[in-house]
Parts: structure tokens; sequence; C-alpha cells
């Protein structure tokens, strides 16, 4: 069978045994192609970033962390729009098996760790608006991996997409320049603070971000999709 | 920095694989979009699936199992007297959602996911992504189809009859546009014989595949 098989307003017209109702009336000039919408990807980093182990191993431990700057980028983990969060990812690094059983003996077992969405308040509170089920991420050591949400986030323009690790993560990228920094939610005089929990889970959704840790970079990001524009007032 | 140190150096490094990406499928061109308002054909009370597109027949079956996030539509734009036609036959609102396939023996396909309907009048022109909320699941050969209940202007007319799709309509009324058979509600299965050449459908899914554990 030939043609659309779609349907027109305008008369019909048999074709190679089709019927295709096209429109007569042909528009004087072409419709402008604009795109609406679009994907992008948070806190992108490249495909060789990955966490330190197990050379230098470090692991983000017990605590929800946001990714302040990037060199010169303040704004790289804010959503630019309105829209949702559909998936997220985190470079890995892979820690030998003594490394293993260190962080797990003394940070509540198998590494873990879930993406929230962060509204900020006043003078570094943030609150969480959004979370993605917890993941467990031992299986994907050593890999960048990433996780499509069965129930995908609502994020609004500004807000920060942040980390929240339960346990421990090795996902920390060492050795870098002073103007890339992270926040963590660990109390104001504990930064060094690795054992008390100060994830943001459950119902503890609010911490203020005073903790700021210079040279390093969390290695996670998210996928965003904005939303469609909202459909003019007719 | 407030971080776990462990001392231990090892000197292997890390192999750097990445797993699960985001790949669109049926990916359309940036300059594609539905013959309205010059050729202006649109969709109507069906659910369809691009079945070719030149050579390529897997190009709406889902590479490995994953789950669609978003969905896009290029829509033609028509004009103010092809909307109130098109209105009239079949509804005032155009409307479409993306669904998930699942491929049976000769050409029956059920619906295992789906979107929620999506208003487009006011996208008209436009090439429209749609995140959404609960993402589908999809498994390896699953189809992604676009189901129609009204109306939509996303069709690209005049191509090589090696680029075709299929349609939930009856086998012996391919061209009746008058009833209703995109798959809605409890009807969720059809068989898909009817096939429409030099025609596609201007619809794409974003996919992502789900992450590949480490070999043990």
């Amino acid at each position: 069978m030939s043609g659309a098989a779609g349907v027109g307003s305008g008369a019909p017209i048999r074709r190679a045994g089709a019927i295709l109702l096209t429109a007569t009336l042909a528009a004087a000039c072409a419709s402008p192609g604009v795109a609406s919408a679009k994907r992008s990807e948070i806190g992108a980093f490249a495909g060789d970033v990955r966490g330190s182990c197990p050379v230098s191993c470090q692991a983000v431990t017990r605590s929800t962390g946001y990714q302040a700057k990037v060199g010169p980028d303040r704004d790289l983990y804010r959503a630019p729009a309105d829209g949702r969060i559909v998936a997220w990812s985190i470079g890995l690094g892979k820690p030998g098996p003594k490394q293993t059983a260190f962080f797990e003996e003394r940070y509540g077992g198998a590494a873990q760790a879930s993406l929230v969405v962060l509204d900020p308040g006043e003078k570094l509170a943030r609150t969480v608006v959004a979370k993605a089920p917890v993941q467990r991420l031992t299986e994907y050591f050593g890999q960048t991996v990433q996780f499509p949400l069965a129930r995908t986030l609502r994020v609004r323009k500004g807000q920060y997409i942040g980390l929240t690790v339960p346990t421990w993560a090795p996902a920390l990228q060492i050795g870098l320049p002073s103007d890339t920094s992270w926040r963590s939610s660990r109390a104001k005089t504990g930064c060094l603070d690795t054992t008390t929990q100060f994830a943001l889970l459950g119902e503890r959704t609010l911490a203020t971000f005073h903790c700021l840790y210079k040279t390093a970079r969390l290695t996670y990001s998210a996928t965003f999709i904005s939303s469609p524009p909202k459909p003019k007032a007719t | 920095m407030g971080l776990a140190a462990l001392t231990l150096v090892l000197c292997v490094a890390t192999a750097a694989t990445a797993t699960a990406k985001v790949t669109e499928m049926g990916e359309i061109a940036a300059d594609v979009r539905a013959g309205c308002p010059d050729q202006c054909q649109a969709l109507a009370r069906l659910t369809g699936y691009q079945a070719k597109v030149g050579p390529d027949r897997a190009l709406y079956q889902a590479p490995a199992d994953g789950r669609i996030v978003a969905w896009t539509i290029a829509l033609g734009e028509p004009n103010t007297r092809d909307t109130a036609l098109f209105q009239k036959r079949f509804g005032k609102v155009s409307q479409a959602a993306i669904v998930v396939l699942d491929a049976g023996r000769k050409l029956s396909r059920t619906v295992v996911a789906k979107a929620p309907l999506q208003a487009l009048n006011d996208y008209f022109g436009q090439t429209i992504q749609f995140p959404i909320v609960d993402s589908l699941p999809i498994r390896k050969g699953q189809y992604v189809a676009l189901t129609v209940p009204t109306w939509a202007p996303s069709l690209q007319v005049g191509l090589g009859p090696e680029t075709s799709w299929r349609s939930s309509r009856d086998a012996k009324g391919c061209l009746d546009t008058a009833p209703q058979f995109a798959l809605l509600g409890k009807r969720t299965n059809a068989l898909f014989r009817c096939l429409y050449k030099g025609v596609r459908l201007t619809y794409s899914a974003t996919f992502i595949s789900n992450p590949t554990p480490n070999a043990r």
C-alpha cells in the first residue's frame, strides 16, 4: 500500500490505490522550525572522570553534598529551567577489597547513594524537595553508571541537584584546583566528622550547607529535560 | 577536607567503563516536521509505529532493557481551515501519547506501557519534548509507538517507498479514518497489518538502558 493513510482536510485524491486526503491550500510560507524543551546533563563530566579509588582512595560518607563550583562555574548543578530529572549518573572509583572492607566496616555497610533536589533558602539553607530511590553501588565500582528513574523528579529553575550518601560512595575526584569545591550537609562545627550521620534522609530534609571542601569534585550528574512551555492563554 | 581517606595506595588503574546511556529512538533531524500546512495530513484515531526508515527496521525497537523517560513529536502547523476540518471530523483537541508495544506473532502487538495523553494544539509548528513523570519500562525488542485518539499533524509525506509505518487499523479498513482504532483503555492488542509507504511518523522516544553490574 502506498500513501500516508493519514487524513487531510481537503478533497479526497486517489493516488496509487490509496486515498490521500490532502489539503489543497498551501500556505505561503513554511512553519518556523522551533524546538521546545530539550535534554541536558546537569554537572556533565568527562568520560574519564571517576572517583579516585583505588589510588588515593577517598569516599563521600554519611552526608548530602552538592558541587558548588567547578572552576569558575557556580551554576553547573543548578537547574537551568523548570523541568524533570529523568536519570542520574555517578562516576565510581574502584576500591580494592581491603579498601572496601575498611569503608563498609566504618560507614554502615555497602556503598549507596541517591540523587536529591535541593531548594535553596537563606544563607546556605537547603531543603530536599524531591529524591530518587537509594541505589546500591557496589556492583558498579569502576564504572560511570547511569540510573534511569521510574518516577522522574520535578525540579524548578535554580534548584540544586545534590547527592545523598547514607553510607559511603567512592565518588570523589581529588587534587583539583582550589576553585573547584563542594558543600556538605555536615554541621558547621563538624565539617571533618565523617562518622556522624548527616545525610538528608527520611524526615530530615533541611540542613545548612556551611561546610565547603576545596580541590575535590563529586563525580555525579543528572539528566534533565525542561518542561514544555506553558500553552498560551486563549 | 571532610573525607574518609584510606592510605592504601594501589598501583592498578581503574578500567574506565561506562554503562547505560541516553539514546533517542527514532531520532528525527531538526528540520523534519509534519507536512502541514503545505501538504496537510494528519494521523487520526489509531496507534501507529514506524516500521522502516530507509533500510533500518529497528529504529523504533528498544536496543536493550531500559526505560523511556521522555518523548518528542515534530508537529506541523495546520492553517485555520485545516484545523477546523480536522476538529470537526476527529475532535477539538489534537492529542497523542507514546506507548510501548510488545511484539507477538504475525504483527500482533500489545500495549504494555503508556504515557499520559498530551494536548498538542498549543505546540503546532514546534518540535516538542515531553518528559514523562512515571517513565515507561521497556524490554529489548519492544516497539515505541504513537497513540492518537483524535488527530495529530505528525506525518512527513513524500518519502521513498522504503520508509513505511504500520497502524492498528483493521486490515480491511486501512484507509478508514472514521472508526476508533487507537489502543486505548482496555483495548490493548491489535494486528498491525496495515502498512503505509512513503511516509514517516514524526516522533521519537528518549531511552535510557538499565545499568549493567560488573561481572562477578
